[in-house]
Protein backbone atom coordinates (compact mmCIF):
# COMPACT_ATOMS: atom_id res chain seq x y z
CA UNK A 1 0.00 0.00 0.00
CA UNK A 2 1.31 3.53 -0.87
CA UNK A 3 -1.05 6.54 -1.52
CA UNK A 4 -0.51 8.69 -3.93
CA UNK A 5 -1.48 12.59 -3.35
CA UNK A 6 -2.29 15.53 -5.62
CA UNK A 7 -3.07 18.85 -4.06
CA UNK A 8 -6.42 20.43 -5.62
CA UNK A 9 -7.00 23.70 -3.50
CA UNK A 10 -8.01 22.69 -0.26
CA UNK A 11 -8.56 18.86 -0.53
CA UNK A 12 -7.01 16.07 -1.69
CA UNK A 13 -7.10 13.76 -5.06
CA UNK A 14 -6.14 10.59 -3.67
CA UNK A 15 -5.41 6.92 -5.25
CA UNK A 16 -4.54 3.34 -3.37
CA UNK A 17 -5.29 -0.16 -3.28
CA UNK A 18 -7.37 -0.11 -0.20
CA UNK A 19 -10.37 1.26 1.08
CA UNK A 20 -9.62 4.37 2.57
CA UNK A 21 -9.73 4.50 6.33
CA UNK A 22 -7.52 7.35 6.94
CA UNK A 23 -8.55 10.82 8.24
CA UNK A 24 -8.01 13.64 5.80
CA UNK A 25 -9.84 17.09 4.53
CA UNK A 26 -13.09 17.66 4.05
CA UNK A 27 -14.48 16.75 0.34
CA UNK A 28 -10.91 15.09 -0.56
CA UNK A 29 -11.56 12.45 -3.60
CA UNK A 30 -9.87 8.82 -3.53
CA UNK A 31 -9.64 6.30 -6.33
CA UNK A 32 -9.37 2.72 -4.87
CA UNK A 33 -7.14 1.72 -7.84
CA UNK A 34 -8.03 -2.19 -7.66
CA UNK A 35 -12.01 -2.55 -7.47
CA UNK A 36 -12.44 0.93 -8.82
CA UNK A 37 -14.62 2.41 -6.23
CA UNK A 38 -14.62 6.24 -5.30
CA UNK A 39 -15.21 7.78 -1.83
CA UNK A 40 -15.20 11.33 -0.80
CA UNK A 41 -14.70 12.34 2.69
CA UNK A 42 -17.76 14.21 4.01
CA UNK A 43 -18.79 17.06 6.40
CA UNK A 44 -19.40 14.22 8.92
CA UNK A 45 -15.43 13.19 8.55
CA UNK A 46 -16.82 9.80 7.23
CA UNK A 47 -15.59 8.18 3.55
CA UNK A 48 -18.54 7.72 1.46
CA UNK A 49 -18.46 5.43 -1.10
CA UNK A 50 -19.93 6.75 -4.45
CA UNK A 51 -22.92 4.64 -6.44
CA UNK A 52 -22.64 4.07 -10.02
CA UNK A 53 -25.68 3.81 -11.26
CA UNK A 54 -27.79 0.61 -12.18
CA UNK A 55 -31.67 0.76 -12.29
CA UNK A 56 -34.47 -0.91 -15.04
CA UNK A 57 -38.25 0.13 -15.14
CA UNK A 58 -41.14 -2.51 -16.72
CA UNK A 59 -44.59 -1.29 -16.76
CA UNK A 60 -48.10 -3.61 -17.53
CA UNK A 61 -51.08 -1.74 -18.79
CA UNK A 62 -54.43 -2.59 -19.73
CA UNK A 63 -54.16 -6.72 -19.36
CA UNK A 64 -57.29 -8.26 -18.96
CA UNK A 65 -56.56 -12.11 -19.21
CA UNK A 66 -57.31 -13.72 -16.15
CA UNK A 67 -54.59 -14.98 -14.30
CA UNK A 68 -54.83 -18.48 -12.01
CA UNK A 69 -53.46 -18.37 -8.16
CA UNK A 70 -52.53 -21.16 -6.22
CA UNK A 71 -51.88 -21.26 -2.40
CA UNK A 72 -48.24 -21.82 -3.51
CA UNK A 73 -46.16 -19.00 -5.24
CA UNK A 74 -45.89 -19.36 -8.44
CA UNK A 75 -43.77 -16.59 -10.71
CA UNK A 76 -45.87 -13.90 -12.26
CA UNK A 77 -45.35 -14.50 -16.32
CA UNK A 78 -47.39 -12.15 -18.00
CA UNK A 79 -45.07 -10.16 -20.65
CA UNK A 80 -44.19 -6.27 -19.83
CA UNK A 81 -43.08 -3.36 -21.30
CA UNK A 82 -39.08 -2.44 -21.41
CA UNK A 83 -39.64 1.35 -20.11
CA UNK A 84 -35.49 1.85 -19.56
CA UNK A 85 -32.72 -0.02 -18.73
CA UNK A 86 -29.73 1.58 -17.22
CA UNK A 87 -27.31 -1.74 -16.61
CA UNK A 88 -29.86 -3.35 -15.65
CA UNK A 89 -31.37 -5.88 -18.00
CA UNK A 90 -34.83 -7.53 -18.85
CA UNK A 91 -34.50 -10.86 -19.61
CA UNK A 92 -36.02 -12.09 -23.16
CA UNK A 93 -39.23 -13.22 -21.35
CA UNK A 94 -39.58 -9.07 -20.22
CA UNK A 95 -40.81 -9.97 -16.93
CA UNK A 96 -37.65 -10.82 -14.72
CA UNK A 97 -34.35 -9.45 -14.85
CA UNK A 98 -31.05 -10.71 -15.56
CA UNK A 99 -28.83 -9.33 -12.60
CA UNK A 100 -24.75 -8.81 -13.61
CA UNK A 101 -23.40 -7.45 -10.70
CA UNK A 102 -23.31 -8.78 -7.04
CA UNK A 103 -24.82 -5.95 -4.68
CA UNK A 104 -28.16 -5.07 -2.61
CA UNK A 105 -30.85 -4.24 -5.09
CA UNK A 106 -34.26 -2.41 -3.97
CA UNK A 107 -37.56 -3.45 -5.56
CA UNK A 108 -40.39 -1.24 -6.32
CA UNK A 109 -43.61 -2.81 -7.57
CA UNK A 110 -47.79 -2.23 -7.23
CA UNK A 111 -50.20 -4.14 -9.17
CA UNK A 112 -53.75 -3.36 -9.57
CA UNK A 113 -55.96 -6.58 -8.92
CA UNK A 114 -59.33 -6.76 -9.95
CA UNK A 115 -61.66 -9.93 -8.54
CA UNK A 116 -62.37 -11.86 -10.94
CA UNK A 117 -63.85 -15.30 -8.99
CA UNK A 118 -65.30 -15.52 -5.98
CA UNK A 119 -62.80 -17.87 -3.94
CA UNK A 120 -59.76 -15.53 -4.08
CA UNK A 121 -59.46 -12.81 -0.87
CA UNK A 122 -55.72 -12.69 0.62
CA UNK A 123 -53.47 -11.73 -2.37
CA UNK A 124 -49.85 -12.09 -1.94
CA UNK A 125 -46.91 -10.23 -3.89
CA UNK A 126 -43.28 -11.12 -3.06
CA UNK A 127 -39.57 -10.77 -5.00
CA UNK A 128 -36.77 -13.67 -5.27
CA UNK A 129 -33.92 -14.67 -7.29
CA UNK A 130 -35.35 -18.49 -6.36
CA UNK A 131 -38.66 -20.36 -5.66
CA UNK A 132 -38.50 -19.00 -1.66
CA UNK A 133 -39.62 -15.76 -0.91
CA UNK A 134 -38.05 -14.38 2.09
CA UNK A 135 -39.54 -13.04 5.17
CA UNK A 136 -39.59 -9.05 4.33
CA UNK A 137 -39.56 -9.46 0.43
CA UNK A 138 -43.39 -10.10 0.21
CA UNK A 139 -46.75 -8.05 1.33
CA UNK A 140 -50.07 -8.77 0.79
CA UNK A 141 -53.78 -6.87 -0.35
CA UNK A 142 -57.23 -8.52 -0.30
CA UNK A 143 -60.27 -8.50 -2.68
CA UNK A 144 -63.88 -7.89 -1.15
CA UNK A 145 -65.99 -10.57 -3.05
CA UNK A 146 -69.42 -10.84 -2.39
CA UNK A 147 -72.52 -11.49 -5.30
CA UNK A 148 -73.29 -7.79 -4.92
CA UNK A 149 -69.80 -6.23 -4.29
CA UNK A 150 -66.83 -6.55 -6.12
CA UNK A 151 -63.71 -4.36 -4.81
CA UNK A 152 -60.40 -4.08 -6.87
CA UNK A 153 -57.78 -3.79 -4.82
CA UNK A 154 -54.14 -2.20 -5.46
CA UNK A 155 -50.63 -3.84 -3.45
CA UNK A 156 -47.64 -2.17 -2.98
CA UNK A 157 -44.64 -4.31 -2.65
CA UNK A 158 -41.21 -2.14 -1.50
CA UNK A 159 -37.93 -4.11 -0.44
CA UNK A 160 -34.52 -4.89 -0.79
CA UNK A 161 -33.01 -7.98 -1.48
CA UNK A 162 -29.39 -9.31 -2.35
CA UNK A 163 -28.99 -10.39 -5.78
CA UNK A 164 -25.37 -12.69 -6.99
CA UNK A 165 -24.46 -12.23 -10.70
CA UNK A 166 -26.10 -14.56 -12.87
CA UNK A 167 -29.52 -13.90 -10.97
CA UNK A 168 -33.01 -13.47 -12.37
CA UNK A 169 -34.93 -11.60 -10.14
CA UNK A 170 -38.55 -12.13 -10.65
CA UNK A 171 -42.42 -11.86 -9.42
CA UNK A 172 -44.02 -14.19 -7.69
CA UNK A 173 -47.62 -13.87 -6.62
CA UNK A 174 -50.14 -16.65 -4.39
CA UNK A 175 -53.29 -16.27 -2.93
CA UNK A 176 -54.89 -17.98 0.61
CA UNK A 177 -57.09 -19.89 -2.08
CA UNK A 178 -56.62 -21.25 -5.68
CA UNK A 179 -58.72 -18.79 -8.10
CA UNK A 180 -58.71 -16.36 -10.67
CA UNK A 181 -57.80 -12.78 -10.75
CA UNK A 182 -57.05 -10.20 -13.48
CA UNK A 183 -54.21 -7.95 -13.14
CA UNK A 184 -54.81 -4.19 -14.79
CA UNK A 185 -52.23 -2.64 -14.27
CA UNK A 186 -48.48 -2.67 -12.80
CA UNK A 187 -45.01 -1.69 -12.60
CA UNK A 188 -41.80 -3.26 -12.01
CA UNK A 189 -38.80 -0.90 -10.72
CA UNK A 190 -35.39 -2.71 -9.95
CA UNK A 191 -32.32 -0.37 -9.14
CA UNK A 192 -28.74 -1.41 -7.91
CA UNK A 193 -28.07 -0.13 -4.29
CA UNK A 194 -23.97 0.00 -3.72
CA UNK A 195 -21.43 -0.94 -5.89
CA UNK B 1 -11.80 30.39 -6.39
CA UNK B 2 -12.12 27.27 -8.41
CA UNK B 3 -8.97 25.39 -8.24
CA UNK B 4 -8.34 23.36 -11.63
CA UNK B 5 -5.82 20.89 -13.06
CA UNK B 6 -6.29 19.83 -16.60
CA UNK B 7 -5.63 15.84 -17.30
CA UNK B 8 -6.17 15.18 -20.89
CA UNK B 9 -9.31 17.52 -22.44
CA UNK B 10 -11.04 16.76 -19.01
CA UNK B 11 -10.31 19.23 -16.24
CA UNK B 12 -10.76 18.27 -12.30
CA UNK B 13 -11.50 20.98 -10.07
CA UNK B 14 -12.54 22.24 -6.85
CA UNK B 15 -15.01 24.91 -5.51
CA UNK B 16 -17.75 26.05 -3.17
CA UNK B 17 -21.25 25.84 -3.70
CA UNK B 18 -22.91 24.21 -6.90
CA UNK B 19 -21.03 24.42 -10.15
CA UNK B 20 -22.71 26.97 -13.24
CA UNK B 21 -19.63 27.61 -14.97
CA UNK B 22 -19.02 26.11 -18.40
CA UNK B 23 -16.36 23.04 -18.65
CA UNK B 24 -15.50 20.47 -21.28
CA UNK B 25 -17.61 17.22 -20.95
CA UNK B 26 -16.35 14.50 -19.10
CA UNK B 27 -14.64 17.01 -16.48
CA UNK B 28 -15.29 16.35 -12.57
CA UNK B 29 -15.73 18.87 -9.81
CA UNK B 30 -15.74 18.80 -6.40
CA UNK B 31 -17.96 21.23 -3.88
CA UNK B 32 -15.97 21.12 -0.79
CA UNK B 33 -18.24 23.26 1.30
CA UNK B 34 -20.71 20.25 1.12
CA UNK B 35 -18.85 17.20 0.06
CA UNK B 36 -20.95 16.50 -3.57
CA UNK B 37 -19.40 15.64 -6.54
CA UNK B 38 -20.36 16.44 -10.14
CA UNK B 39 -19.49 15.37 -13.31
CA UNK B 40 -20.01 17.67 -16.67
CA UNK B 41 -22.46 15.94 -18.93
CA UNK B 42 -23.91 17.38 -22.26
CA UNK B 43 -26.76 19.06 -20.23
CA UNK B 44 -24.83 20.73 -17.43
CA UNK B 45 -23.10 19.64 -14.05
CA UNK B 46 -24.83 16.45 -12.87
CA UNK B 47 -24.49 15.52 -9.11
CA UNK B 48 -23.17 12.11 -8.22
CA UNK B 49 -24.96 10.36 -5.34
CA UNK B 50 -23.12 8.96 -1.98
CA UNK B 51 -24.00 5.50 -0.92
CA UNK B 52 -26.63 5.39 2.64
CA UNK B 53 -29.64 3.17 2.33
CA UNK B 54 -32.09 1.37 4.53
CA UNK B 55 -34.77 -0.99 4.69
CA UNK B 56 -36.79 -1.97 7.51
CA UNK B 57 -39.87 -4.59 7.97
CA UNK B 58 -42.30 -6.34 9.61
CA UNK B 59 -45.06 -8.50 8.28
CA UNK B 60 -48.10 -10.69 9.42
CA UNK B 61 -48.44 -8.54 12.66
CA UNK B 62 -52.10 -8.85 14.18
CA UNK B 63 -52.30 -7.03 17.08
CA UNK B 64 -54.45 -4.15 16.90
CA UNK B 65 -53.43 -0.01 17.47
CA UNK B 66 -56.37 2.15 19.20
CA UNK B 67 -56.28 5.87 16.94
CA UNK B 68 -58.62 8.37 17.77
CA UNK B 69 -59.07 11.79 16.29
CA UNK B 70 -57.40 13.89 18.52
CA UNK B 71 -53.88 12.79 17.64
CA UNK B 72 -51.50 11.15 16.04
CA UNK B 73 -50.33 7.50 17.58
CA UNK B 74 -47.12 5.43 17.00
CA UNK B 75 -47.38 2.55 14.85
CA UNK B 76 -46.15 -0.39 16.53
CA UNK B 77 -41.89 -1.33 16.95
CA UNK B 78 -41.71 -4.10 15.27
CA UNK B 79 -39.32 -3.13 12.45
CA UNK B 80 -36.26 -5.29 11.52
CA UNK B 81 -33.47 -4.77 8.80
CA UNK B 82 -34.30 -6.24 5.76
CA UNK B 83 -30.65 -7.18 4.43
CA UNK B 84 -27.90 -5.00 4.87
CA UNK B 85 -28.31 -1.41 5.75
CA UNK B 86 -25.87 1.36 5.14
CA UNK B 87 -25.71 4.51 7.40
CA UNK B 88 -29.15 4.38 8.55
CA UNK B 89 -30.50 2.05 11.61
CA UNK B 90 -33.36 1.33 13.78
CA UNK B 91 -33.57 3.43 16.83
CA UNK B 92 -32.57 1.74 19.97
CA UNK B 93 -35.67 -1.01 19.67
CA UNK B 94 -38.13 1.87 19.01
CA UNK B 95 -39.68 2.04 15.53
CA UNK B 96 -38.16 5.27 14.63
CA UNK B 97 -35.38 5.25 11.68
CA UNK B 98 -31.98 7.01 12.52
CA UNK B 99 -29.67 8.67 10.00
CA UNK B 100 -26.03 8.21 10.38
CA UNK B 101 -25.32 10.69 7.66
CA UNK B 102 -26.74 13.91 6.75
CA UNK B 103 -27.84 14.59 3.15
CA UNK B 104 -31.40 14.73 1.43
CA UNK B 105 -32.89 11.51 1.21
CA UNK B 106 -36.13 9.93 -0.24
CA UNK B 107 -38.14 7.88 1.54
CA UNK B 108 -40.89 5.01 0.33
CA UNK B 109 -43.22 3.81 2.67
CA UNK B 110 -45.58 0.60 2.02
CA UNK B 111 -48.06 -0.19 4.13
CA UNK B 112 -51.02 -2.87 4.68
CA UNK B 113 -53.93 -1.75 6.85
CA UNK B 114 -56.52 -3.98 7.58
CA UNK B 115 -59.65 -2.86 10.04
CA UNK B 116 -63.49 -3.67 10.65
CA UNK B 117 -63.95 -0.31 11.82
CA UNK B 118 -67.24 1.66 11.55
CA UNK B 119 -68.77 2.43 8.08
CA UNK B 120 -67.08 5.21 6.11
CA UNK B 121 -63.91 5.27 8.51
CA UNK B 122 -60.68 6.62 7.20
CA UNK B 123 -57.36 5.86 8.79
CA UNK B 124 -54.69 8.46 7.90
CA UNK B 125 -50.91 6.75 7.97
CA UNK B 126 -48.34 10.06 8.61
CA UNK B 127 -44.63 11.19 8.86
CA UNK B 128 -42.75 12.01 11.38
CA UNK B 129 -39.60 13.57 11.21
CA UNK B 130 -37.56 14.25 14.92
CA UNK B 131 -41.07 13.87 16.74
CA UNK B 132 -42.49 16.63 14.49
CA UNK B 133 -45.10 16.32 11.94
CA UNK B 134 -44.12 16.49 8.59
CA UNK B 135 -47.80 16.96 6.60
CA UNK B 136 -46.79 14.00 4.98
CA UNK B 137 -49.95 11.37 5.18
CA UNK B 138 -51.90 9.26 3.15
CA UNK B 139 -55.13 7.69 3.50
CA UNK B 140 -57.01 4.28 3.28
CA UNK B 141 -60.73 4.53 2.99
CA UNK B 142 -62.91 1.63 4.90
CA UNK B 143 -66.00 1.50 3.01
CA UNK B 144 -68.38 -0.56 5.44
CA UNK B 145 -68.49 -2.74 8.78
CA UNK B 146 -67.18 -6.09 8.27
CA UNK B 147 -67.77 -9.26 9.88
CA UNK B 148 -64.18 -10.93 10.74
CA UNK B 149 -63.91 -13.22 8.22
CA UNK B 150 -64.19 -10.35 5.87
CA UNK B 151 -61.42 -8.34 7.00
CA UNK B 152 -61.02 -5.27 4.33
CA UNK B 153 -57.50 -4.15 3.81
CA UNK B 154 -55.84 -0.96 2.19
CA UNK B 155 -52.23 -0.80 0.69
CA UNK B 156 -51.42 2.59 1.54
CA UNK B 157 -48.27 4.16 0.46
CA UNK B 158 -46.19 7.12 1.62
CA UNK B 159 -43.23 9.15 -0.79
CA UNK B 160 -41.57 11.84 0.69
CA UNK B 161 -38.09 13.54 -0.09
CA UNK B 162 -36.41 15.56 3.63
CA UNK B 163 -33.37 17.08 4.18
CA UNK B 164 -31.69 15.24 7.36
CA UNK B 165 -28.75 15.91 9.57
CA UNK B 166 -26.55 13.30 11.41
CA UNK B 167 -28.52 11.72 13.65
CA UNK B 168 -32.36 12.62 12.34
CA UNK B 169 -35.34 9.94 13.14
CA UNK B 170 -38.46 9.56 10.77
CA UNK B 171 -41.06 7.51 12.29
CA UNK B 172 -44.52 6.34 10.86
CA UNK B 173 -48.12 7.75 13.10
CA UNK B 174 -51.74 7.11 12.68
CA UNK B 175 -55.06 8.51 13.26
CA UNK B 176 -58.43 8.22 12.30
CA UNK B 177 -60.90 10.98 10.92
CA UNK B 178 -64.38 10.50 12.32
CA UNK B 179 -64.14 7.93 15.96
CA UNK B 180 -61.91 6.68 18.16
CA UNK B 181 -61.37 3.47 16.47
CA UNK B 182 -58.56 0.13 16.31
CA UNK B 183 -56.70 -1.07 13.66
CA UNK B 184 -54.34 -3.37 12.27
CA UNK B 185 -51.14 -2.15 10.96
CA UNK B 186 -50.26 -5.74 9.23
CA UNK B 187 -47.46 -4.95 7.38
CA UNK B 188 -45.12 -1.98 6.28
CA UNK B 189 -41.79 -1.66 4.63
CA UNK B 190 -39.81 1.76 5.16
CA UNK B 191 -36.65 2.31 2.71
CA UNK B 192 -34.68 5.24 2.98
CA UNK B 193 -32.09 6.34 0.24
CA UNK B 194 -29.49 9.15 -0.22
CA UNK B 195 -30.16 11.26 -2.97
CA UNK B 196 -27.21 13.95 -2.48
Amino acid sequence: MSIIRRVLGFLYLETDSVDPTEETNISSLYSNNVTGDIFIYNNDEKWDKMNSVAQADMSLSAYTTAVSLSTSYQKLTIPLSVESEEGIFASTNNYEYDISISANYYVETYLSLDSNSSTVSNVYLGTSTGTTIQSGNYNSSYIYNTTNDLLDSNICLITTIYCNSGDTLSLYIKSDSAGDIKISAGRFIVKKLEN
Amino acid sequence: MIHSKTIGNILIQSGAGVPIHSAPIGSIYIDYTNSIVYSKKNIGWIPMSSISYGNFVFTNNSSTTSISTTGWVNVPSLYENNNVCNGVRISGGTNKIEFLRHGKYEIKIANTVFSNVADNEIVYIGLFHNDTFTSIRNRGYFYQSLSTDQKQYSNIPLFATLNIEKNDTINLVLRSENSSTTVVLESSSIFVKKIL
